[in-house]
């Protein structure tokens, strides 16, 4: 794989302070008209969770396509903002100085941003405010304001954890667990939720999925702005896990509006089932890797 | 803080140098990194380790192994000596870029077994290891079953991957690294030589030899292994470091 990509370190930012990498196809003839950003997951450092912002570089290379991966400041290899006022404007920010930094060095002007869970949600934010961006990959977020998805999170958990159950009924070694007390999901929820996932209760909250209802959260903000980035014709590749909560919360605020939206079908929508938040098995990652690279092929940006 | 990439017969290792303020200290410490899953929760220690020993005019050098992190490389290029091979030239690298006369190794689970390793075979002055791996067969068999008993209580499904070796929390092991890991052990008298070791762990292994090894008891021995949630994944164990700093007398 080597030998058909390169990569340069490049420092940008205040003082050089903010590390990242250019991954490019060897050859540079080979190099296609867009970058693909690849953002911090949380508080992993570039090289992603399991190293996949890595992998997902490199194979994107070998296919002609830029990206460059770098760390938010105070994450990773890059040094701490001494401006830090509010640390989201910051990293909004840096993704900025990210995509100056690589058409400056690669004369790229179109971009597509990829995050996974807290990355996708800056990517989201992001491409609100620029044009250059003309592509999302957003991997299991919150594209929303935090604050206000409270109304909805008892039921999410319970649909998650619903579902886990469900998946595993069968599972003679996870019944001993949650009979034993050792399960991660008992720890977290108690004991009288799991009892009232099975009654007449949780399925009517599951099923009165109406956003007019008091208790939804007010998604306005959120549909607008979907309907903002479907309008400037970014095209979105949108990824949710089985094992991760973040399904459940857009089933329960955003999904339903933004299937009635004209352009929805800009947005590839991937649902992964067997697979967990961080896509620990090597077969998932896999199956991630090539769900982008077919998304990539065949999108027009 | 200055970033490079230094080349080891055509394989290129990802660096990150830490210059001291003060530099009068001709001491420097390289850090070894554990493998697979342990070096993402690794990687935030070591950034604060190399903090604090810079604000000491120590100077510091942090790498990934080719085919780990942010080098160039995959994971089916990775082995045992290949590992101890960039250690050593990124030692060498180090040693004659700052003309430094002091060398100490840091390393962490598998990344302590290569220090020391590596250490005790070029005359390094100390090597601090942290929760030692002193057994790759006991290693492997760890990783297996922390990792069998994560999926067991995740949503994952798991399925046999198409590369041989083995596969653990997110990272794949190829068939050579895993030959050459279950080879690999820690003796007494490997331990029992001119270079101060200092032993980070819940217990004293009886593979460090006492006379010339200092001991530090620690109590969160799990803070290498994948929790349940992943909520736990930014813990800089403080106590640890200052102990290390104190050691070292800096």
């Amino acid at each position: 794989m080597d030998a058909s990509i390169k990569e340069t370190i490049v420092c940008f930012g205040d003082n050089g302070g903010l590390t990242g990498i250019i991954t490019r196809p060897a050859n540079e003839t080979l190099c296609k008209d867009f970058c693909i950003i690849l953002l911090n997951p949380g508080i992993i450092h570039k090289i992603g969770v399991n190293g996949l912002n890595v992998k997902i570089a490199r194979k994107a290379g070998c296919s002609g396509y830029t990206c460059f991966r770098f760390d938010f400041s105070g994450l990773g290899d890059s040094v701490s903002s001494r401006f830090v006022n509010d640390p989201d404007k910051q990293k909004l920010m840096e993704v900025r100085l990210a995509m100056d930094i690589v058409q400056k060095k690669t004369g790229i002007s179109k971009f597509i941003l990829k995050g996974i869970c807290f990355g996708s949600e800056i990517a989201f934010k992001y491409a609100l405010a620029d044009n250059r961006v003309t592509g999302l990959i957003l991997i299991d977020g919150i594209y929303q304001d935090r604050t206000k998805i409270e109304p909805v999170l008892k039921d999410a958990y319970r649909s998650q954890t619903l579902r886990y159950y469900k998946k595993n009924k069968f599972n003679f070694d996870r019944w001993l667990k949650l009979i034993t007390g050792k399960s991660e999901l008992m720890r977290r929820i108690k004991m009288k939720d799991v009892f009232s996932l099975f009654t007449e209760k949780f399925r009517t909250v599951k099923s009165s999925n109406n956003i007019s209802s008091p208790e939804r959260p007010d998604i306005t903000d959120s549909v607008n702005q979907w309907m903002r980035l479907l309008e400037n014709s970014t095209k979105i590749l949108l990824i949710f896990c089985e094992g991760g909560l973040f399904i459940d919360v857009f089933n329960l605020t955003v999904a339903r509006p933004l299937n009635s939206l004209p352009n929805k079908n800009q947005i590839t929508f991937n649902y992964m089932k067997n697979v967990d938040h961080t896509f620990t098995p090597i077969w998932s990652q896999h199956k991630l890797i090539s769900t982008i690279m077919d998304w990539l092929d065949n999108v027009s940006l | 803080m200055e970033i490079l990439h230094i080349d080891n017969n055509g394989k290129k290792i990802y660096c990150v140098y830490h210059e001291p303020v003060n530099k009068e200290e001709s001491v420097g410490v390289v850090f070894c990194n554990p493998l697979g899953q342990e070096s993402i929760r690794c990687h935030g220690i070591y950034k604060s380790l190399s903090e604090s020993f810079v604000s000491r005019g120590i100077h510091v050098m942090r790498f990934d192994y080719y085919g780990a992190g942010d080098s160039l490389g995959d994971e089916n290029e990775q082995t045992v000596h290949g590992f101890e091979d960039d250690i050593k030239a990124v030692m060498e690298n180090f040693k004659e870029g700052c003309s430094l006369d002091r060398i100490v190794l840091i390393g962490a689970r598998f990344g302590d077994y290569l220090a020391l390793k590596v250490g005790l075979e070029c005359g390094a002055d100390q090597v601090i290891c942290w929760c030692p791996v002193t057994n790759g067969k006991k290693y492997l068999k760890e990783l297996k079953y922390k990792y069998r008993e994560w999926l067991n209580g995740s949503f994952v499904k798991d399925k046999k991957t198409p590369a041989a070796g083995m596969e653990s929390f997110g990272f794949h092991y190829c068939v050579e690294l895993v030959r050459q890991i279950k080879k690999i052990s820690v003796f007494c008298e490997m331990t029992n030589s001119g270079t101060g070791i200092l032993l980070l762990d819940e217990y004293f292994h009886p593979a460090f030899h006492p006379a010339n090894c200092s001991y530090k008891k620690i109590v969160n021995r799990n803070f290498w292994v994948k929790q349940g949630s992943d909520r736990e994944t930014k813990l800089i164990p403080v106590q640890e470091i200052e102990y290390i700093l104190e050691w070292m007398q800096v």
